[in-house]
């Protein structure tokens, strides 16, 4: 292993009671929720012959966004301290006064969360094969979800490690960690959706920029947009948005890549600049 | 263990602020050749850990450079990484793992190959005593023995510069004496030492040379002089008074003059003031004269405490 900072988290890690306490609560949640689908489409008065790949459909959709929900919140709580605990802990000038730059003790720090992100992952791979086993989903379409699912932690973790090293104190980067992304994961979509009454009438070229407008700076961004977008047939039973999926996709990728690779530089900033703390 | 090659280590006019502004260290230079041991004295905020941490290239300073040897390294901390260790104070240590563990971590921070990896650990844990230690959390090591562990980064890096920011803060006397024993190993290996401490009897017994540094200047000790060595303390440093053993104290105080001569409270020894040691020598030489026995004579010299003290009071 080349990063001796992924050595090192990953070894208090998995010594910690919380790994294993995280993981049988994620579990015993995902356990919850796709029961849910699978008692309601069941029980269903009307069930015909394409009830297998019915359930299937219903447990998988339910699967990926408790799944995704649930990551949202995991993935930058570990990450939230990071640096701010290295800084606490006086550990940092050590750790600088070694051949490490401050972008491999960050990247090893964020390796570390990835790592954790993907365990989670693998953990919740049973469910999203329910959806495989009764036939209603296809491989691709679970690894695309998987696909999407990690990338939404991976930049969310990066965004908290950048917030961490930003922040001096724990308790402020979990505070500021928490703010963040509840603005951007509930304040900002709902300030998109108020502003709907100021779509212009009449002119159609108008209202559609105005869409586009209020789809891409609201919405596209937020971590379950692109599972929206990739799944909408599934979700929307055959209907789909009125955007280029594809466009949508890569916009919310590209965002993605600018926030990770911003915060990251925010992250190595913080590890320098907390050698100048009293 | 491979041999490293001394190096001297040279901080040429080096100024640093803090990001308030405020200036830490201003113009300093300072020299210390292989194998020397020097004491960096001062006040609390006197810029003593902001000039280790600029060594280590850990702070960026607005003017100066420092060199390892031939090689520049100004705030660039893994190039000096391959030179210098510093001990920082306060000393952060990982929690949660073992001191195995550390040895481990730091190895592969240093990127030492597996094998050399293992012979530098091996040699960290015979020479600082951790066998005992190593299944045990870093934590739950008393505060000498965290040092200590502090310290095998040293033996690991196989640095010729160690910097150590106050490293007996916080240990009892038989640790600081350990630690002491230590330090003066790292020294005789042809290592160059630079300490800060403000525990001052243990520092004038480690250090060879010293300097007093105040509000991030050098505080002469005299009028032309900056450092000092311990030979200075025993010999240069003169309180103008000589210990002196006699066999009749009271009547030597009368020969002599009580203006010139104190008893020593407690003791049968007087206290003898002098211009300089050739008028000490005349006292002595016309207490003999009149017969009395001289048992013992010597000069009363300065401690570092004692120079420090003076160097850092408002001169008048």
């Amino acid at each position: 292993m080349k990063n001796p900072l992924l050595w090192l988290e990953l070894r208090i890690r998995i010594r910690e009671k919380k790994l294993w306490v995280i993981s049988f609560l994620y579990l015993l949640c995902l356990l919850g929720m796709s029961f849910v689908p699978l008692v309601s489409t069941i029980d269903h008065p009307y069930s015909s012959p394409t009830q297998p790949a019915n359930v299937g459909i219903a447990i998988f959709s339910t699967s990926i966004f408790t799944l995704m929900a649930l990551l949202l919140i995991i993935s930058p709580l570990s990450s939230a301290a990071a640096i701010s605990q290295e800084r606490e802990q006086r550990t940092l000038p050590g750790l600088l006064n070694t051949p490490l730059s401050s972008a491999q003790i960050a990247f090893g720090k964020l390796l570390a969360t990835w790592v954790f992100i993907l365990w989670l992952i693998g953990l919740s791979c049973p469910f999203l094969f329910l959806g495989m086993i009764w036939c209603g989903i296809s491989w691709w379409e679970v690894l695309s979800a998987l696909g999407i699912i990690f990338a939404a932690g991976m930049v969310t973790s990066t965004i908290a490690l950048g917030l961490s090293g930003y922040f001096k104190r724990t308790i402020t980067s979990y505070l500021g960690t928490g703010t963040v992304f509840f603005l951007w994961f509930i304040v900002w979509p709902i300030i998109g959706a108020l502003i709907s009454p100021l779509q212009p009438h009449g002119n159609k070229a108008e209202q559609a920029r105005f869409a586009n407008f209020q789809f891409y700076t609201f919405w596209d961004h937020h971590p379950v947009a692109p599972l929206v977008l990739a799944f909408q047939k599934e979700l929307f039973e055959g209907a789909s948005l009125p955007f280029n999926t594809t466009t949508a996709l890569l916009s919310a990728l590209g965002v993605w890549l600018a926030l990770g690779l911003i915060f990251f530089f925010v992250a190595c900033r913080g590890i320098r600049r907390a050698l100048t703390d009293k | 263990m491979s041999a490293f090659t001394p190096h001297k280590l040279f901080l040429r006019e080096i100024t640093i602020r803090y990001p308030n502004k405020a200036i830490a260290v201003s113009e300093l230079t300072l020299e210390v050749p292989p194998g020397e041991v020097f004491g960096l004295v001062g006040p609390n905020g006197a810029g003593k850990s902001s000039l280790l941490k600029c060594a280590a290239g850990l702070l960026k300073p607005v003017h100066g450079s420092v060199w390892c040897g031939d090689a520049e390294v100004t705030y660039n901390p893994r190039l000096t990484a391959g030179y210098l260790t510093l001990m920082p104070d306060p000393l952060g240590v990982y929690n949660d793992i073992t001191a195995a563990e550390y040895l481990e971590f730091f190895a592969m921070a240093f990127d030492l190959p597996q094998e050399l990896s293992r012979t530098r650990r091996q040699l960290a844990i015979d020479r600082l005593g951790l066998a005992p230690w190593l299944d045990h959390e870093v934590e739950t090591l008393s505060a000498g023995w965290q040092r200590r562990l502090a310290l095998s980064r040293v033996l690991l890096a196989n640095t010729p510069i160690v910097l150590l920011d106050e490293p007996a803060a916080g240990l009892d006397v038989s640790a600081r004496s350990d630690l002491l024993k230590i330090v003066r190993g790292f020294a005789a290996e042809g290592r160059t030492v630079v300490v800060t401490s403000h525990i001052l009897p243990e520092l004038e017994e480690l250090a060879d040379r010293f300097g007093i540094i105040q509000k991030g200047k050098w505080v002469p000790v005299s009028k032309d002089q900056i450092f000092f060595n311990r030979n200075d303390l025993t010999d240069s440093f003169q309180k103008g008074a000589w210990s002196l053993e006699c066999s009749s104290p009271d009547a030597v105080r009368l020969l002599l003059g009580e203006d010139k001569v104190q008893l020593l409270p407690g003791s049968n020894r007087l206290r003898l003031l002098a211009q300089n040691r050739e008028e000490a020598a005349e006292q002595v030489a016309r207490v003999m004269r009149a017969g009395h026995k001289i048992y013992h004579f010597e000069a009363e010299t300065l401690t570092l405490a004692e120079v420090t003290r003076e160097a850092l009071e408002p001169k008048t």
